[in-house]
């Protein structure tokens, strides 16, 4: 006990010295670069691409867009609406549209992204569509500007209501094209305020004429329809339409194609942009090459810019530089050229670092503490009544026992300071337990008491007190040290010593220390672990062993080996591999192949089910060669095979199964201890369903049946559970078990348990639970009938703090 | 009572017997950071486990994970059932994280399950981590946009 709260208190030195001077070295917050910051409401995200239907089409004077960011390695789609100059301006937005799109949040977004959207339609609506708030362009501004919708229409073009104010007449008024709910709306607008604030005095003055008048963002693009579309008042005299002197559009090569060519580009193109918007960069390409190879009309120009634009979606890097400079051989001229070149030059130019690209990220300066305190009393009351029958005899024995009266307190407590570059954490872990029987005692558990220090941009750790083992060979909890380093990007090499923690100690000394290597990621997918251990036990070897995790990882499949041979026996301890695949069509396949000694090989194993736990007194009378036989013969092999397969049917059910072989060998008799039988091969066969929402909107219930054949006996039982959420406060779980086992030898088990156990939230941080069970056992022989009552209960409570 | 009779009394108190008598914490703790509307937690272990299965695929309140505790030397101490602190996350409904590693949780050895709460319904996918000592959620929020309100004019 003293050893781990020593280390910890130097932990916390340790910590307290790092963490101060990480404060002033990084106490000030940095300072923000000098770029404009742009903010956009994200209405929506998702993990799959977002279908038209949710897309609103009536947010006038915002500009939605879909787009998608890889995000925690996932791609993730969003919708957003924008564009606002300051985080307030974007937060007043979501707030008014926080009733209709619950989940909205203000994000700031990247350059890169306001530049590809600001001036790129991203709803499927006709090229020439423009001036509305989702209006169609293709220019990639990056000037922002803004315009007034004074009016729109459904049936033709809205007239003005009259001149404008004396203040406005520099600003042009025009007619314009917007989607709203799926239909088409011509619109008269009023163009161009280079900031928000001036468009708002703008509408200011307007209103009194156009009630509806609302400000919006206007792509660059929208100054080219501006131009053709342009509307003049002269005084005492009806509005007049003025169209340019030369055709807007005047592509160098691009010529009108027959009516059905100019259709069928059109409708290319359109899937094409929706497939963009939508995440579908393939079947975007699909279209763009199919509208390509048509006859020259006025969609290949914009269909060449998309190709490349998809074709660098796809990270196809080569194949998006090709389209680029062929757009750039036809098209050499014009704000798409332009908008071209820049893409083009961004491609060549060298990856820029991922700060860069993404929006600037916060200083951390934080220290947190978080953890629970619980308290539960357990109890446990059984009744044993005993029939024996003898010929026409019968007798009765009834034996009741109270079996466990225990209050047992727990702590987990986590302290963690980040501060720039560092990581520091303090953790402690203890369970308390009071016995209230006759003839036990209370004790303590320790589990955890270390503290922790990392620096990231070193990439060095240290972990100092009694902490977790079960990796780099250490078989489970110890009081020591651990230290990494990352020498290289993909290379960690970490240290261990210590000695190992047992809470059913033996009367012998262990020590160990080991070396291991973490490695990868290599080739996107592998990594692991090599290891080195030593461990010895009052001065003679104990094991020592090497070993290796290796790990393969992508999103739909894992698979993992993990090896352990001692070099001290010559021994294999532990071969494992198992795997999971994630089909994509709601089925998932696991298995596991699991061949080990079990306990691993120790030459401490020669004390199992000895008396005398000293490995130095045990030496008095063996020699260490004679010892070291008895550990091996004492120790048994175990084999697991298994295989499962489960499939979600729809959202409410999953089905599923596995079979499973196992089987621990025997070991013979050896020094005191008899011989031991092995289990023979025992066949397991489970099919488990799952279902969600069957009682209530919040409740899983699970079914598992099971088929149990060995040697020695053969099973059946079922289970029957469902855990509900009442009233956001309110838990209840509910379960039932049955059991029948025949033994070989005659005996008949049958068991029933039914349990219930209730949660109750009691404000944010409090929680208060209570269990309470049956468990009915009915066992029979040729003479005797067996009646097992058990009754059991728990009440408690936790706290998290 | 015969030997082998009372082997099995034993035995069938084990299996219904509470309280810990020394329990370790399966999970090392639950950290979460969002970007962008996402939030990622990581679930991570004491050691290494085995990713099952786990139930919803996507969406709901309260979800199940099916685990496997895969030590170097079995599980020999463990807590059966235990609450684990949540992270508060912005933009995610408080949740917490309740782990069970009862024999009917799961018929394998070393059997971990883990029932997921959340006070809202969620969107999410669940892999294992690529430590092999780690559950990772990705959660949005599950908002559905409402109805849109008569067109704009």
């Amino acid at each position: 006990m003293l050893v781990p709260i020593v280390v910890v208190v130097a932990a916390l030195g340790l910590l307290g010295t790092a963490y101060a001077q990480t404060e002033t070295a990084n106490g000030t917050p940095a300072t923000a670069p000098a770029v404009s910051r742009r903010y956009v409401v994200t209405l929506l995200n998702s993990f799959d691409p977002i279908p038209d239907r949710l897309l609103p089409s009536d947010l006038n004077g915002l500009k939605v867009y879909r787009t998608q960011n890889v995000v925690f390695g996932k791609t993730i789609y969003f919708v957003r609406a924008g564009f606002f100059a300051t985080s307030a301006e974007a937060n007043a937005a979501k707030g008014r549209l926080g009733a209709r799109f619950p989940g909205a949040f203000v994000t700031e977004i990247t350059e890169d992204e306001y530049a590809g959207v600001a001036g790129t339609n991203t709803r499927p609506a006709p090229p020439a569509a423009s001036g509305g708030a989702t209006a169609a362009g293709k220019p990639a501004a990056t000037v922002e500007l803004f315009a007034i919708t004074l009016l729109s229409s459904a049936n033709g073009d809205p007239a003005p209501a009259g001149p404008l104010p004396k203040a406005l007449a520099k600003n042009t008024l025009y007619l314009g094209d917007a989607v709203a709910n799926g239909k088409s709306r011509r619109t008269l607008n009023l163009g161009f305020f280079t900031s928000r604030a001036e468009a708002d005095r703008a509408r200011a003055l307007l209103l009194p004429a156009y009630p509806q008048a609302k400000v919006r963002a206007a792509p660059a693009s929208e100054r080219d329809v501006a131009a053709g579309n342009r509307i003049e008042i002269p005084n005492g005299s009806p509005p007049t339409l003025v169209r340019p002197t030369r055709p807007l559009a005047a592509p160098a090569i691009a010529a009108a194609g027959t009516p059905a060519i100019e259709a069928q580009a059109a409708r290319l193109l359109d899937l094409a942009r929706d497939a963009l918007t939508r995440g579908d960069n393939a079947t975007a390409v699909q279209a763009l090459q199919e509208l390509l190879r048509l006859p020259p009309n006025r969609q290949s120009q914009d269909a060449q810019e998309l190709i490349g634009l998809a074709y660098e979606r796809l990270k196809s890097t080569s194949a998006a530089k090709r389209e680029y400079r062929l757009y750039l051989k036809l098209y050499p001229a014009g704000p798409g050229a332009e908008r071209v070149r820049q893409r083009l030059a961004a491609l060549d130019a060298p990856t820029p670092a991922p700060a860069l690209k993404a929006a600037r990220k916060k200083d951390i300066n934080v220290t947190t503490a978080y953890g629970s305190f619980s308290q539960y009393y357990y109890r446990g009351d059984s009744r044993l009544d005993t029939t024996t029958t003898v010929g026409p005899t019968v007798t009765t024995d009834t034996l009741s026992n109270v079996d466990q009266s225990a209050l047992i307190t727990s702590l987990d407590l986590t302290g963690r300071m980040r501060s720039g570059d560092w990581d520091n954490r303090i953790v402690v872990r203890d369970n308390y337990t009071v016995n209230f029987l006759e003839n036990t005692e209370n004790f303590n558990r320790l589990y955890s008491a270390y503290g922790e220090v990392r620096n990231k941009t070193y990439d060095y750790g240290m972990r100092v007190g009694r902490q977790p083992g079960n990796t780099g060979g250490v078989l489970g909890r110890f009081d020591g040290i651990t230290a990494s380093y990352g020498f290289l990007p993909k290379w960690r090499l970490n240290l261990v010593a210590g000695e190992p923690v047992e809470f059913n100690p033996i009367n012998s000394d262990k020590l160990f220390w080991g070396a291991n290597l973490d490695f990868g990621t290599f080739a996107e997918h592998w990594n692991g672990n090599f290891y080195y251990i030593y461990q010895d036990i009052d001065d003679i070897t104990d094991r020592q062993a090497i070993g290796t995790e290796l790990r393969y990882f992508d999103p739909s499949l894992s698979v993992m080996l993990l090896t352990d041979y001692d070099l001290a026996y010559g021994e294999l301890n532990i071969a494992m591999l198992q795997g999971t695949w994630q089909a994509g069509t709601g089925t998932t396949v696991n298995f596991l192949g699991d061949h080990r000694r079990a306990p691993v090989l120790q030459t401490s194993n020669a004390l199992i089910n000895e008396v005398d736990t000293s490995i130095k007194s045990q030496l008095q009378t063996l020699s260490e060669d004679e010892l070291r036989a008895q550990a091996l013969a004492r120790t048994p092999l175990t084999d697991l095979l298994m295989v499962g397969i489960n499939h979600n049917f729809n959202s409410t059910w999953q089905l599923g199964g596995d079979v499973k072989l196992y089987n621990t060998s025997g070991t013979p008799a050896n020094g005191t201890q008899p011989e031991q039988i092995g289990s023979g091969n025992v066949y397991v066969y489970t099919a488990q369903g799952i279902a969600t929402s069957l009682f209530s909107r919040s409740d899983i219930s699970v079914l598992s049946l099971s088929y149990l054949d060995s040697r020695d006996s053969e099973a059946s039982s079922a289970s029957l559970s469902n855990r509900s959420v009442l009233r956001e406060r309110w838990t209840l779980d509910l379960s039932l078990r049955y059991l029948n086992q025949q033994f070989a030898s005659g005996v008949d088990v049958e068991r029933l348990t039914p349990m219930l156990r209730v949660g109750y939230r009691w404000g944010e941080h409090m929680t208060l639970e209570a269990e309470a069970g049956v468990e009915n056992t009915t066992t029979t022989t040729a003479t005797e009938t067996i009646d097992n009552n058990l009754r059991f209960w728990m009440l408690g409570y936790r706290w998290d703090f | 009572m015969t030997k082998t009779l009372r082997l099995l009394w034993a035995a069938a108190l084990a299996t219904v017997a509470l309280a810990p008598t020394a329990a370790a914490q399966l999970i090392d703790d639950i950290e979460a950071r969002t970007d962008q509307g996402v939030t990622e937690v990581r679930l991570q272990f004491n050691m290494p486990v085995r990713y099952v299965k786990h139930f919803p695929q996507e969406q709901g309140e309260l979800v199940k994970i099916y685990l496997q505790a895969l030590t170097l030397d079995g599980l020999e101490e463990i807590d059966r059932t235990a609450y684990k602190r949540t992270p508060a996350v912005p933009q995610l409904p408080p949740f917490k994280v309740l782990y069970t590693t009862v024999r009917n949780c799961f018929a394998v050895r070393d059997p971990v399950c883990l029932d997921i709460q959340f006070s809202q319904p969620v969107r999410f996918t669940i892999h294992q981590g690529d430590d092999g000592r780690s559950i990772l959620l990705h959660i949005l929020p599950d908002a559905r946009p409402e109805p849109a309100a008569a067109p704009a004019h």
